[in-house]
């Protein structure tokens, strides 16, 4: 199936028309082999992934489906998520109900935003909460952790925990994340260490994000001074309430 | 507009013939052809030269490289206006490349790396407000970002280290746009911070290798840092 017809098909079969392709120029606008849309008739976003001939040798048609089950029994505390495997269509899909607020880097572009040192607990408490519900789903799996989202960047490993892929409400402190990626290429289980080292590098960027001066006039509550203080705060987090 | 044969043309009017080409596995072929830049070592006179050609007109790094006692090796800038290119020359620095260290496992880096990188910063601040006494109320920098993300460009490749001496060389100087090169104090902060940041996360990554920095020390020597650069140079 080449790249533009696992979209046409799926659209016939599940028999949406009403839509709008979400555009993202740092993620999306260069894989041809998935599309995000926003189905105005259902009000839900769904990520489409195709399992073809471009996908690394070990994904095609191996779905990591630890993520799937994963996905479909989490009690997700903001929004509902379900992921079907279509194996007629060789495609992934991810359906999530839009979750309340908004995409951090759209808060980015809000000078007056309120965002405060609330956010980086509320992330920390999305791992936690992860933790916690693979331990439920996955009772036997207690030598490793689990972690459904990418991991993977040009440098190392790392979980993508950029401005794209959250959602935060300034309001009610609600953090959401929803980017989801299920192929085993991602790698899902991890070691202590590395699960460690993973999420502690993925908070390191983010929070650097935040830091520098070019975002810093819109997100004042981290300081070139504050930062090594947040990052130690997430270390003994990690350290003391997940592992 | 790409000029091709600017290299051919540095070497003919230099009169380099024994030279090695200087490969960095971060640049890619298409990214050094858009910068227009070559990195060799001239081994009949035992000097790298980074030669760009560029027909902007050079900043304070030219001044800064000619007037500057670097300590550990010698460095010189070259604005060829014939051929429009600006070169810089060094002599090698003693040590390994901090990319080359990642292949020796036994190596003995430890802190006083850090120390060491942040008396370079230091060093860079006084010789500037020697070399320009009367810009007092900015900050000199006469290195790139890594990226152009706004952090100081301390990446491996760009880094000489003595793990027996102690001694820290950077030998990757930046004169062009888009650099910036003399930042206010909170940006100056910001940008030398954001190296840090960068260079340690280096190290806590590696940390198989490079054992001095584990996740755990990773915030309390970036505070160290912070506190350096706050009270030591700004």
């Amino acid at each position: 199936m080449n790249d533009l017809t696992f979209f046409k098909i799926f659209l016939e079969k599940y028999k949406i028309t009403n839509y709008k392709i979400i555009t993202d120029k740092f993620k999306f606008g260069q894989i041809s082999d998935r599309k995000v849309i926003f189905n105005i008739d259902d009000n839900c976003y769904y990520k489409i992934i195709s399992y073809n001939e471009k996908r690394p040798e070990e994904d095609r048609y191996n779905l990591f489906l630890d993520i799937h089950y994963f996905l479909n029994n989490a009690q997700f505390p903001n929004h509902s998520v379900s992921s079907i495997n279509d194996i007629e269509l060789g495609i992934w899909i991810t359906k999530q109900s839009p979750a309340p607020g908004l995409i951090l880097s759209n808060i980015l572009k809000t000078k007056e935003n309120k965002l405060d040192k609330n956010f980086v607990i509320k992330f920390l408490e999305w791992f936690k909460w992860l933790h916690t519900e693979s331990r439920r789903i996955f009772p036997k799996r207690t030598d490793k952790y689990f972690i459904p989202i990418d991991t993977h960047t040009h440098f190392d490993t790392r979980v993508d925990i950029s401005q794209f892929n959250i959602i935060y409400d300034v309001n009610t402190n609600q953090f959401t994340y929803i980017d989801f990626e299920a192929f085993a290429s991602w790698g899902h289980w991890y070691e202590k260490d590395r699960y460690f080292s993973s999420v502690f590098e993925g908070i390191i960027y983010l929070l650097d994000f935040l830091r520098q001066t070019k975002n810093n006039n819109m997100y004042r509550f981290l300081s070139n001074r504050e930062y090594p203080k947040l990052l130690n705060y997430c270390f003994q987090y990690i350290d003391k309430e997940i592992i | 507009m790409i000029d091709l044969d600017f290299f051919k043309n540095f070497l003919e009017k230099y009169k380099i013939t024994n030279y090695n080409r200087i490969n960095y596995p971060s640049t890619s072929r298409e990214a050094k052809r858009q910068l227009n830049r070559e990195i060799i070592f001239n081994i009949d006179d035992n000097c790298y030269y980074k030669i760009i050609n560029t027909k902007l007109t050079l900043l304070d790094v030219h001044y800064f490289l000619n007037n500057a006692y670097f300590p550990n090796h010698f460095v010189s800038s070259i604005y060829d206006t014939e051929l429009s290119l600006w070169i810089v020359k060094q002599t090698p620095s003693p040590g390994l490349l901090l990319l080359d260290m990642l292949k020796n496992q036994e190596n003995k880096l430890d802190k006083s790396f850090i120390i060491q990188t942040l008396e370079w910063f230091k060093w860079q601040h006084i010789e500037s407000r020697r070399i320009f006494p009367e810009e007092t109320d900015k900050y000199f920098m006469c290195i790139g970002s890594g990226r152009h993300d706004g952090n100081a460009d301390l990446s491996p490749h760009n880094i000489i280290y003595n793990i027996d001496t102690d001694q820290f060389t950077i030998i990757d100087f930046e004169s062009l746009e888009p650099w910036q090169h003399w930042y206010n104090k909170d940006d100056y902060v910001s940008f030398v911070f954001g190296g840090m940041i960068r260079l340690l996360d280096f190290f806590r990554r590696h940390n198989d290798i490079f054992n001095f920095i584990s996740n755990k020390d990773y915030p309390e020597l970036l505070n160290y840092c912070f506190q350096y650069i706050d009270k030591e140079i700004v």
